[in-house]
């Protein structure tokens, strides 16, 4: 069919990565510049598409030299198409335009040119096809996951660091404006430590997610235990029913449990929120566990058995140590939880200073308060769960247990 | 130092009886060895035995004491596991010294201790690694370790060697000999492997379906077995068995045509004969006890079997003869074999005597 073509590949490839690399160039360059640019798919596909045909066709002579007229020609393709004028639009800055459209060409040819190499022109044999269409959709997909991870962050943080007047002369222009000093640039992070109590949020946060984790590992590390290694009667069900919470969606929940609450008096009270919080957490944690207990071997709990330890030892001295991947991974799971819980947080708690952070920025979302604080405080949110994922990173690794059974 | 004996034991699986009703002496320094086919249940005596397993009915007495219902680190017995079961995170010389440790010994002495024990295993230049840097012996010999450092009352070997390679098996073989020599514990070891059984034990325990069938040393297991399933269970290669009946005080072989030997036998229940391959010989076809066509030899160096095809059952007859015996393929001959060698089986499978 004609997808096996040598010649077929090189067209879509030019041609997709010349839309990929459009639009993601465009966006990005109205989000660095500030300059309103307009977005056309059309010259880049046209161009890219005729590159790849290039390429195809005289793939055998690339050298370092190439590359260079390759993307010169590339440059050249966009102009011709778009008649001189890629970027049209009002208050042209013709030298950023020729930039960009450098830029997009530069990405453009390294991308063909990345998936089409030694790809051959006429009809190709299924390795030869199978390596082609593998490149293309790794390369696309994996930039695609990583811009759609990355701007909303980026916005979020360049947001954070300008002042009210430039976000309401141009909501897009995200560029830094250094003229006021450096330290002008932390304004809204001072602000919302100084005026808005953040200190207590960060405070109360790591205070209900740590106590969380804590209280979370205490029920779930022996009741995973249990159920991966004692027999008891009604085993089966009742680890299959504690999964059974996740059936009633929390907005179910919240509304007995805010009445319950109010009548107890653990409504707006950080108690209130680290009885609820396990309750949420336990299940999946139990469930997380004990897979990962039923791996390892029996025969280790027998010999610990045998050498004279009772079962909360083993528990403690054995299983706990070979497990340290997965118990990490439970307590990362069950922080970040309980860091980026709303809801009850939102519905339980009045009082400012017991909010959490997640209840602290919303308290900050009323029109007196300016969108770069919110922003601000959104970072502050996200920085802690950052740290703490890529410190505890290295803990993940699995592979503890080689060597324990026969190798 | 002790003796241990099982009394009526039973154990049940949900509805299965998986023991039934066993007794068993151990005596004092005796290296018994629990075989059979696997799901025959004698792992699970072995860990009844331990106390990892409760049972139903019955009792155990060490050095005559009850220990029934003491649990299992009580029983001051020591248990080596197929896996090894090391533990993972500790290294040779935790492994070794853990049980001492949990039970609180000074440090001084447990760091002697471990000392001693790692010398007589040679696992002095080992006590720093971790089990994953061990080979399989090495690994084995750690959990050998493990288990002796307690001095225990006696040792329990679930089948330690059938994760080794062969060569490797044979060597760790002599090594647990060696050792049992060398500090004379009461020892039960399961497996399923004969030859392990008979090369190790002083008694072995031939187990099925969760029942003692014979219990005594190799040489009387292998030359008096008592049913047709120790007959067959013992002896590489396996005894040959052939169905038979007795027709007017002579022994007929099944096969196309009944085949009339001159094996005077009376009693009508004889429903099977059997013979070791190593008690056959190879003659003219004339004069043979049997005639067949030989279909395959394996020839192994030091030994070679040759099996027949004598047209009884489709089943064929395994000889065992000198390996400098050259015999062409497709060949007619003939099989002798001593009357003082044959087994008569009756219709309940067992020997007739």
């Amino acid at each position: 069919m004609f997808w096996n073509y040598g010649i077929f590949c090189a067209i879509l490839s030019g041609s997709s990565w010349g839309i990929f690399w459009q639009i993601i160039l465009t966006i990005l360059g109205i989000l660095t510049t500030g300059l309103q640019l307009s977005l056309d798919i059309a010259p880049s596909l046209f161009s890219g598409a005729l590159i790849g045909f290039i390429y195809i066709i005289y793939q055998k002579y690339i050298q370092l030299k190439q590359h260079i007229i390759f993307v010169i020609i590339t440059t050249l393709l966009i102009y011709g198409v778009t008649l001189g004028d890629p970027y049209y639009g009002e208050n042209e800055n013709i030298f950023i335009e020729l930039i960009l459209v450098l830029v997009t060409s530069i990405f453009i040819w390294i991308s063909v040119y990345l998936t089409l190499k030694n790809i051959s022109i006429g009809k190709l044999s299924r390795y030869q096809s199978e390596k082609f269409y593998i490149r293309l959709l790794w390369g696309l997909g994996l930039i695609t996951l990583i811009l759609i991870t990355l701007i909303p962050f980026y916005i979020m943080v360049m947001t954070s660091l300008k002042n009210q007047q430039s976000l309401i002369l141009n909501p897009l222009d995200l560029s830094l404006d250094f003229s006021n000093g450096f330290s002008n640039l932390f304004i809204s992070y001072i602000e919302l430590f100084k005026n808005y109590n953040f200190h207590i949020f960060l405070a109360n946060s790591f205070f209900v997610s740590i106590v969380t984790v804590f209280i979370t590992l205490l029920f779930s590390i022996p009741g995973a235990y249990a159920l991966a290694r004692l027999r008891f009667p009604r085993k089966e069900w009742f680890s299959s029913s504690v999964i059974l919470i996740y059936l009633i969606p929390s907005i179910v929940l919240v509304i007995p449990l805010y009445a319950v609450f109010s009548q107890l008096g653990l409504r707006n009270s950080l108690f209130g929120l680290i009885i609820v919080y396990p309750a949420t957490t336990i299940p999946v944690a139990l469930y997380m566990l004990r897979g990962y207990f039923s791996t390892l071997s029996s025969e280790i709990d027998d010999a610990a058995i045998m050498d004279g330890l009772s079962r909360l030892q083993i528990v403690f001295k054995i299983a706990m140590p070979l497990s340290k991947p997965a118990i990490v991974s439970v307590a990362l799971y069950v922080f970040m939880i309980a860091w980026n819980e709303f809801l009850f947080a939102f519905m339980f708690l009045d009082d400012p200073n017991l909010f959490t952070l997640s209840r602290g920025i919303i308290s900050l979302n009323s029109s007196e308060v300016p969108q770069q604080h919110l922003m601000a405080g959104a970072v502050i949110a996200t920085i802690p769960i950052m740290f703490i994922f890529i410190y505890l990173e290295r803990f993940l690794i699995s592979g503890l247990t080689s060597g324990s059974v026969k190798g | 130092m002790s003796s241990i004996k099982l009394k009526n034991i039973s154990k049940w699986f949900g509805n299965n009886l998986v023991i039934k009703n066993i007794n068993l002496e151990i005596k004092n320094g005796e290296f018994v060895v629990l075989v059979g086919p696997s799901g025959c249940g004698k792992s699970t005596l072995l860990r009844i035995i331990s106390g990892l397993e409760d049972l139903d009915d019955g009792e155990i007495l060490i050095n005559s004491e009850d220990v029934t219902n003491k649990i299992p680190s009580e029983r001051e017995l020591s248990m080596v596991f197929q896996s090894y079961a090391l533990y993972p995170h500790m290294n040779v010389s935790e492994n070794i010294g853990f049980s001492l440790k949990t039970s609180g010994m000074d440090k001084k002495l447990l760091k002697k201790k471990i000392a001693e024990v790692s010398k007589i295993l040679k696992l002095d230049n080992l006590l720093n690694r971790l089990p994953k840097q061990l080979s399989g012996g090495q690994r084995q010999r750690v959990a050998i370790g493990r288990a002796i450092i307690r001095q225990p009352k006696a040792f329990l070997f679930d089948e330690p060697l059938s994760n080794l390679d062969a060569s490797l098996r044979v060597e760790m073989r002599l090594e647990i000999s060696r050792l049992h020599k060398q500090l004379g514990i009461t020892t039960i070891y399961v497996t399923h492997d004969q030859v392990e059984a008979m090369t190790l034990a002083d008694k072995i325990v031939v187990i099925n379906q969760g029942e003692i069938i014979q219990v005594g040393s190799p040489r009387e297991l292998f030359n008096k077995p008592k049913n047709l399933f120790v007959a067959e269970f013992i002896g590489t290669p396996k005894m040959n068995v052939l169905n038979c009946i007795t027709k007017r005080g002579f022994i007929y072989l099944n096969g196309k045509k009944d085949i009339k030997t001159n094996i005077k036998k009376t009693d009508d229940e004889i429903k099977k004969i059997g013979f070791r391959p190593n008690k056959v010989s190879i003659c003219e076809k004339e004069k043979g006890l049997l005639t067949g066509e030989i279909k395959f030899i394996e020839y192994l160096g030091s030994e070679q079997f040759i099996y027949v095809d004598c047209g009884i059952d489709e089943k064929l007859v395994v000889v065992k003869t000198n390996p400098d015996y050259k015999l062409p393929l497709k060949k007619i001959v003939g099989l002798n074999i001593l009357s003082k060698d044959l087994y008569f089986f009756l219709k309940n499978g067992e020997v007739l005597i």
